[in-house]
């Protein structure tokens, strides 16, 4: 099969099944086939079922495909690397750690370079304040807000993100989407978000991937046209509701 | 219910049990031999505190107790750790520990007698026998408690095992293991008087059962006494020491 040169990501023939404890079985994601390319950000949406998280897991290497196979630069997933950052949708930071600690974790180098590194990301972030404080102190904003950090700072090739956003409400969901396209321009990095948000998704991404439930299946790919860099102005225009009623019209019942 | 309503609830026993106390010793209604009064016990326990005791008794049951908790815990640490995380391990340790706990302790005091004598060894063996088997099953449920989540955002820096074992498992799980070890430093004391009840020439349950054989009623109460100070000074030390490394809790 020829390999695409800027291909990042690519999916080929992936199924995965799931057991469940009567025997049964439940096909989270069967016969995918996708290619991501460098630089790209690629947004997952689809009803619950339809297998989003499970091809972010598979892409992070925390799971692996039944068949097929997810290919990352080349070579063969075989399990979890730094390159692949997840952000996982529980806001998962490290309770016994400071704030300025938990964006350190995943760094190899310690000393004065890497205290520049944890402070420019504090800074970014907006949680230069709380950097002694324990996650416990923090707003579940604040808490997402670390849990990215913590990810961007090893400097991932590729960003996964579990609906990063999904409990935050919607001015800070604005801002946080904000300091996320930031972020990626900055560290140009490719980016797969999962969302259950379809403004979001066409808003965010350059391609809205669309899947289906039982089995997680892709339904749609819509590439989102719209000019670089993002705001959310554009969410007004004909050419955003365009994109966004083609994406509602082809949402599985 | 009230502030003052608990507070009366909490003290009522207490107060009872003391009123009791003084009622049927200052009255004589009981003879000092089976139950010494107060003052009595008071007294004995300030006679307690001498040299001789203090250094022929109160000592070699700290050593005991002291160097048979240590022994446990460090070998049931790694032990229980790895209980957790790997699946060999539980294959294990899980019927080998889940037989031997159930073994009465005082039933093994006359095999260690056996096999160890009655000095100091004996003393620890008991107390190890005690402990290390519940404390490997404890200290395995606690590390089992970390999150999921926590140990895979490791494995997405690219950890190993050890590291997330390191990093992640044992943080997450300290002050757990930390509680459970002041629970069994309880039990040690238990285990220690038992043992020298039974056999011995020194320390407090010796101490204990010497009185009690010349009918110094009022030692044996301030023996007991002292032991239950002891058993609250290990606690707050645990707790204390709870309070300052785990504060992100």
């Amino acid at each position: 099969m020829a390999v695409t040169d800027n291909a990042a990501l690519r999916f080929e023939d992936v199924t995965r099944v799931f057991l469940d404890e009567r025997g049964g079985s439940i096909t989270a994601a069967e016969e995918i086939n996708l290619t991501i390319l460098e630089g790209e950000f690629i947004s997952l949406v689809g009803p619950s079922g339809c297998g989003k998280s499970t091809l972010l897991r598979l892409a992070a290497g925390l799971d692996s495909p039944t068949t097929g196979k997810v290919w990352f630069e080349g070579r063969c997933i075989e399990g979890p690397s730094p390159q692949r950052g997840l952000v996982f949708q529980s806001y998962n930071a490290f309770p016994w750690l400071t704030v300025r600690e938990n964006v350190a974790f995943g760094l190899q180098e310690k000393g004065e370079c890497a205290n520049g590194k944890v402070k420019e990301w504090l800074e970014f972030m907006g949680l230069s304040e709380f950097a002694d404080s324990f996650p416990k102190a923090l707003s579940g904003g604040m808490r997402q807000r670390l849990a990215i950090a913590r990810t961007m700072i090893v400097e991932p090739r590729l960003l996964l993100l579990d609906e990063p956003f999904g409990a935050l409400d919607e001015t800070r969901r604005d801002s946080m989407q904000q300091l996320l396209l930031k972020a990626v321009r900055q560290t140009k990095c490719t980016v797969i978000l999962v969302t259950h948000d379809l403004r979001e998704s066409v808003l965010l991404a350059d391609r809205v991937v669309l899947l289906k439930p039982r089995p997680g299946r892709i339904l749609k790919v819509i590439d989102s046209t719209l000019a670089k860099p993002r705001t959310r102005e554009q969410m007004k225009t004909p050419e955003f509701l365009e994109i966004y009623e083609l994406l509602v019209h082809s949402f599985p019942a | 219910m009230g502030i003052w309503q608990r507070r009366v609830m909490t003290a009522a026993p207490l107060v009872f049990l003391a009123a009791l106390w003084v009622g049927l010793t200052e009255t004589g209604t009981v003879d000092p031999v089976f139950l010494p009064g107060p003052a009595e016990t008071l007294a004995g326990f300030r006679k307690l505190l001498t040299v001789d005791f203090l250094q022929g008794h109160l000592w070699p049951s700290i050593v005991r107790v002291g160097g048979a908790f240590l022994f446990s815990t460090l070998v049931a640490f790694p032990l229980g750790i790895m209980t957790a995380r790997v699946d060999w391990m539980a294959r294990v340790i899980h019927p080998l520990c889940g037989f031997t706990r159930y073994l009465p302790v005082a039933a093994l005091v006359p095999l260690c007698i056996l096999w160890f004598g009655i000095d100091d060894l004996q003393k620890m063996a008991v107390i190890t026998i005690g402990l290390v088997f519940q404390q490997v099953l404890l200290f395995a449920d606690d590390a089992r408690t970390v999150p999921g989540d926590l140990v895979e955002a490791g494995r997405t820096f690219g950890l190993s095992e050890f590291e997330i074992i390191r990093r992640i498992v044992l943080p997450w799980a300290m002050p757990a293991i930390w509680d459970d070890m002041r629970i069994a430093a309880g039990w040690a004391w238990s285990y220690l008087v038992l043992a020298e009840l039974v056999a011995g020439n020194k320390g407090i349950g010796y101490f204990v059962i010497q009185s009690q054989r010349y009918l110094e009623t009022d030692r044996v109460f301030a023996g007991i006494l002292f032991i239950g100070l002891l058993g609250l000074l290990t606690d707050r030390m645990f707790k204390l020491g709870a309070g300052r490394m785990f504060r992100w809790q």
